[in-house]
């Protein structure tokens, strides 16, 4: 976006008709006009938007357009104890990036991230292809298979770490040798996903997708080539209608985006109308490092996302990680533990893929038995509503949870969820 | 030739021809699970008119992804200008707070789950959502879930999940019988004597006779159509 647009956008999201989210989220009085901005400084003086401002106000009052002209709501997960937001759709735009990678002549398998199946559909049929996707259930992935079999299924759309639940059933069923079209939403692609990808799914092109369900107008960065093994990994570049920022998460000043600065991606998205809630400075809470001045190919500053900022929870199969999880399980042990901790989390190579694998660094009061203490945390850590992380051991899949004693000088900060 | 029989002969050509795929089984641990051929265009009209009736302001679906629902309530929902939501079955606490913060108010779900969900978003909210559309199993008993009574309720028995062989106009959705009483889906016609249910054919998808359950007529209805209940 320009900075016209930007102007624009501002002017159009405080005006006194329409959705008064951002007038009052900017504290303007009733009959105050809409805010005008006449510089950068103005610009970067506009209060940061978090997701906690967005969980503050009901759905209703924050959609920027009547509930009929939703297409689809987006949840996700409450951290910290907080309920679930809910996000409003409207559809995607400017996405026709992904017919340089693919065809999308046969159905694809898809879960509802990064898109729903029949947004697949409808950007199959918007090219003049009949549509048909396959609708990817990580709780029977097996089911899917026969019918992503059965249905001549050449492409996959979903999370990193479904890739490991499903590709067992996709050999089984004799076709990850014709799956040509891998799109990952989710945690970054690890080295270690990407050679089980490269070794089951031999013939697949893998492109990364980064989005979020706060962002409607998805994806956050467009890749700017597929996964190829080249570091890093997943390089991305601004959306036309995306203006992107990076900030220091500690004092919030704006950082400069040149080779190899780090930051908190922040981002103001606006696909046009309709749309039912144009973000403006929307702290992602995801640190990105910028990778070159000028993509070569797309003229902007590319950028490859590091992990979460304050990372205070971690998706994983069939749940969430939560901190505030990890923090209760631990005072429910107070004679043997605090509930200070460091969780190191990384994908090592498993019997079918690469297997998520925890290591609890927790603060000891007095000698204990660490095998136990992980044992105990396994059985009592919810990951979901109906299954602890034990749970998720037992039916293979996450490694088993590792402890080890830690001892942080008093005072000291530490990072409580670290993914490496 | 049996119905799955039927069906199984044909698999191997369903990826040569245009068609959209449900599953023969709703459960997903079925050895005998196979694909069943719907036209690309077609919809979900049963679910499309029960939601007109029920005038949403938002639909939440509580079935399995693999029954390869999704699309088909989606064009259903968007007909009546609702948007959707999904819901994980086994998340309940996200189903009562879509309910609750998310602007649904109409679910869609199965008889199994319906009163279970219900009990829950009841405590977890204090009350129900008004709006249910209700999906019976074929081999199930067709029973109206008890939790729900004083809700508005359209239901429906699926052969397959995604393949409804009997539904309700307003007037059947209206009553409030234990016993759920159904017309036979419009398009699909039904042999009486034979007990065969017999799909509709289009462009390269045949039509199939079908066996299903024992189902009784009594009546007709004020809707013109016959009306069946479940022969116990």
């Amino acid at each position: 976006m320009s900075f016209n647009q930007i102007k624009e956008l501002v002017a159009l999201t405080t005006g006194k008709e329409g959705g008064q989210f951002y007038r009052r989220l900017y504290g303007l009085r009733p009959d105050a006009p809409s805010i005008k901005i006449n510089s950068l400084g103005d610009w970067e003086s506009l209060p940061l938007l978090t997701k906690d401002d967005l969980l503050a106000v009901p759905l209703k009052d924050r959609s920027f357009l009547p509930i009929s002209k939703i297409d689809h709501l987006r949840p996700s997960s409450g951290t910290s104890g907080k309920g679930a937001l809910f996000s409003p759709r409207t559809y995607l735009r400017e996405m026709d990036y992904r017919l340089a990678y693919h065809d999308f002549k046969r159905p694809i398998v898809s879960y509802t991230v990064p898109m729903m199946p029949h947004w697949h559909e409808q950007f199959q049929q918007a090219h003049g292809i009949a549509g048909c996707s396959i609708s990817f259930d990580p709780k029977n992935p097996a089911a899917c298979a026969r019918l992503a079999r059965i249905a001549g299924a050449d492409a996959l759309s979903f999370f990193a770490f479904h890739v490991p639940l499903i590709a067992p059933h996709l050999v089984r069923e004799g076709i990850a040798e014709h799956i040509r079209f891998i799109e990952i939403a989710g945690e970054a692609c690890t080295r270690a996903l990407f050679e089980f990808m490269r070794q089951t799914f031999p013939r697949a092109l893998i492109l990364p997708f980064y989005g979020s369900s706060e962002v409607e107008d998805s994806p956050i960065g467009m890749p700017c080539r597929p996964i190829t093994g080249d570091m890093p990994l997943a390089l991305y570049h601004g959306k036309p209608s995306h203006y992107h920022e990076i900030i220091d998460p500690d004092t919030l000043e704006v950082v400069e985006p040149t080779q190899d600065a780090e930051g908190e991606l922040v981002i103001t998205a606006y696909p046009g109308e309709p749309a039912s809630f144009p973000l403006i400075r929307f702290r992602t809470g995801d640190t990105v490092r910028v990778v070159e001045n000028e993509c070569a190919e797309h003229g902007t500053w590319s950028f490859t996302v590091l992990g979460r900022t304050q990372m205070d929870f971690i998706k994983i199969q069939g749940g969430v990680l939560r901190a505030d999880e990890i923090a209760r399980v631990l005072q429910t042990m107070q004679s043997d533990v605090t509930d200070r901790y460091e969780l190191h989390c990384t994908d090592e190579p498993g019997h079918h893929g690469p297997l998520f694998t925890p290591l609890l660094r927790v603060e000891t009061k007095r000698p204990v038995d660490v095998a136990k203490i992980a044992a105990d945390i396994a059985a009592s850590l919810r990951v979901s509503p109906t299954m602890t992380y034990a749970d998720g051991v037992a039916e293979g899949r996450y490694a088993r949870l590792i402890c080890e004693e830690f001892h942080p000088a008093p005072g000291a900060k530490s990072k409580r969820i670290v993914r490496q | 030739m049996d119905t799955l029989t039927e069906i199984q002969a044909i698999q191997d050509t369903l990826k040569s021809i245009r068609c959209r795929i449900i599953p023969t089984s709703f459960e997903a641990d079925d050895s005998a699970l196979s694909g069943f051929p719907l036209h690309p265009l077609s919809r979900w009209d049963s679910c499309a008119q029960a939601l007109s009736e029920l005038n949403p302001h938002g639909v939440m679906m509580r079935l399995p992804l693999f029954w390869q629902l999704e699309v088909l309530l989606w064009y259903a929902s968007r007909s009546v200008r609702a948007p959707v939501f999904l819901n994980d079955p086994e998340n309940m606490p996200v189903g009562a707070a879509a309910l609750q913060l998310g602007g649904m108010d109409t679910v869609v779900t199965e008889q199994r789950d319906a009163s279970t969900f219900a009990d829950f978003v009841k405590k977890e909210n204090g009350e129900l959502p008004e709006k249910w559309i209700i999906v019976h199993r074929a081999q199930d008993r067709w029973d109206m879930p008890a939790s729900l009574s004083g809700c508005k309720i359209a239901q429906e028995v699926h052969l397959f999940p995604g393949l409804p062989i009997l539904s309700q106009c307003a007037v059947l959705m209206g009553e409030r019988s234990d016993i759920p009483r159904f017309h036979i889906t419009r398009g699909n016609r039904y042999e009486y004597d034979s007990k065969v249910f017999e799909t509709a054919s289009k462009d390269e998808i045949p039509s199939f006779r079908l066996n299903i359950p024992p189902i009784t007529t009594s009546e007709v209805c004020s809707c013109g159509d016959s009306v069946y209940t479940q022969t116990i």
